[in-house]
């Protein structure tokens, strides 16, 4: 299985040969030990540290389908390099601007995806009423939400119905979580803890989807549930609804309920708080533990990993626009 | 029209589900540890193969090794538990050559088993190969993929994943 590398430490990453290699450079320019990172073992790069690269670096990064992922010093994503199409599909592009443009055939797949969601969010609020959590007002008004989701007439009263169902379910939070308070979600900037967590967790499952929907022959411009242009990639929008609630409210609970991210790990700026480097890689360490974890797969007669999941998802969707099998979204049941 | 390759039919003999997907666009290739264990043993295998025999250009693709003395084509394999779809893509190189007014004949190598099996064209295989090339178009064109089908090598496909990840239920 191939890798995520994550960058955090300035320096410069090359081309060595046939692989790559990163040389560290701290304040005073000075070069330290280089590091080499097999290039047949990275899957993509997610760049937080200053990064000097030049193209010949980025060409050989294309030819090897690797794609890298930047972030500013306030961990927002600011873009990524994703090398050109190497699996072009002629029949799957029509077929997913068919299904887009078909509007009962695009609610069909845009509640599918909300529904599994819903479900994923209504795991983890059952999982901790069974942990004596007082959630089971929230629970009922989420249901009661998610029953209007099938009478939508369209994707723009889908969300605003989604948006109802994560008020509910972000009240929630300050149920689960001890000790710090979310208070509503903020965003752009986020104002506080809970929040700054959730907003670099959230970009990080977007850009995981996004990996995913790169290495398929979907194209990730192509929405459903979100209107396609909301960001550049919204079908990784659209994936990521599925996996938030999995990946990142649960890592966002139990990272601080054991106290592992702590309220010296961010930094309050004016307008905002943002996690600061220590905090960044505490977080990032969990993330990329939490994506390896495997589940057993029924259906497939193995073990998958969260990210591989991700892909099962996006090939579900793929069987789905080409008529094979109808799409059913991955609902977590444990 | 498709260009049809060698492995279009070499899929044929194996699975139609996996040719339609193929012939679609929707290649899982990539996924693969098998094809790329495959590639890397084409590229390593018989190391001083090289200086005797050619690379051959034929339509949709290349023949690696060819011998043009002896008129034989040298395909490597892992292992020969594909083999009558082994042999039927041999036969569609033979096919092409024929059709160049080459007849040749092959050697289906196995390194590791330290064997190879000869075969030989027909002149009846002509009437064979053009029957698997209609039927690859006749799956290829298909509006909709042909139903999956359990067999004992799916779980070593590069498609398994595609084909039986199924909804999950606890």
């Amino acid at each position: 299985m191939k890798k995520t590398y994550y960058l955090f430490n300035p320096g410069r990453l090359s081309r060595k040969d046939n692989t790559l290699k990163f040389t560290p450079i701290d304040e005073n320019k000075k070069e330290g030990k280089p590091r080499y990172l097999p290039v047949n073992q990275v899957s993509s790069l997610f760049i937080f540290g200053s990064l000097d690269a030049n193209s010949a670096l980025y060409n050989f990064l294309a030819k090897n389908q690797i794609t890298a992922h930047f972030f500013d010093y306030y961990e927002h994503y600011t873009g990524s390099f994703m090398p050109k199409d190497y699996l072009l599909a002629g029949k799957v592009m029509v077929n997913q601007t068919l299904y887009y443009h078909h509007s009962s055939k695009r609610m069909n797949i845009a509640q599918s995806i909300l529904h599994g969601g819903v479900n994923n969010m209504l795991r983890n609020l059952k999982y901790y009423l069974n942990r004596d959590k007082p959630v089971d007002k929230y629970i009922q008004q989420i249901q009661i939400y998610q029953r209007d989701m099938d009478s939508a007439a369209n994707p723009q009263q889908l969300m605003g119905i989604e948006g109802n169902i994560r008020q509910v379910y972000y009240g929630a939070f300050d149920e689960i979580v001890n000790n710090h308070s979310m208070a509503g979600r903020s965003k752009q900037p986020p104002l506080n803890i809970v929040n700054a967590l959730m907003s670099f967790g959230n970009m990080m499952c977007y850009t995981l989807c996004l990996d995913a929907l790169y290495h398929t022959q979907l194209n990730p411009t192509i929405s459903f549930l979100h209107e396609p242009g909301t960001r550049r990639y919204s079908l990784a929008l659209d994936l990521a609804e599925i996996f938030k609630p999995l990946l990142i409210d649960r890592l966002i609970f139990s990272l601080l309920n054991k106290g592992q991210i702590q309220q010296k790990h961010f930094e309050q700026k004016i307008g905002g708080c943002f996690l600061n480097p220590k905090g960044k890689e505490i977080f990032i360490q969990a993330f990329d533990k939490k994506v390896k974890e495997t589940i057993k797969h029924n259906a497939l007669n193995k073990s998958v990993s969260y990210k591989h999941l991700v892909k099962l998802e996006c090939y579900k969707l793929s069987r789905h626009i080409m008529g094979i099998d109808p799409y059913k979204p991955f609902k977590a049941w444990w | 029209m498709i260009q049809i390759t060698a492995l279009h039919v070499h899929y044929l003999h194996i699975c139609h589900r996996k040719l339609w997907l193929f012939s679609n666009g929707i290649g899982m290739e990539h996924t693969s540890d098998a094809v790329a264990d495959g590639t890397l043993l084409h590229d390593t295998a018989y190391a001083h193969r090289t200086k005797r025999y050619v690379e051959l250009d034929i339509p949709g693709g290349k023949i690696d090794y060819y011998d043009p003395a002896n008129k034989v084509i040298h395909e490597t394999k892992r292992s020969g538990k594909m083999e009558q779809a082994q042999q039927a893509q041999i036969k569609f190189y033979l096919y092409q050559l024929h059709e160049l007014g080459i007849v040749a004949s092959a050697s289906l190598d196995y390194p590791e088993e330290r064997k190879s099996d000869k075969i030989i064209w027909l002149d009846s295989d002509h009437k064979l190969v053009d029957s698997w090339i209609s039927q690859v178009h006749q799956i290829a064109i298909a509006e909709i993929s042909p139903p999956k089908r359990e067999q004992r090598f799916c779980q070593s496909c590069a498609y398994y994943d595609f084909c039986w990840s199924v909804d999950l239920t606890s």
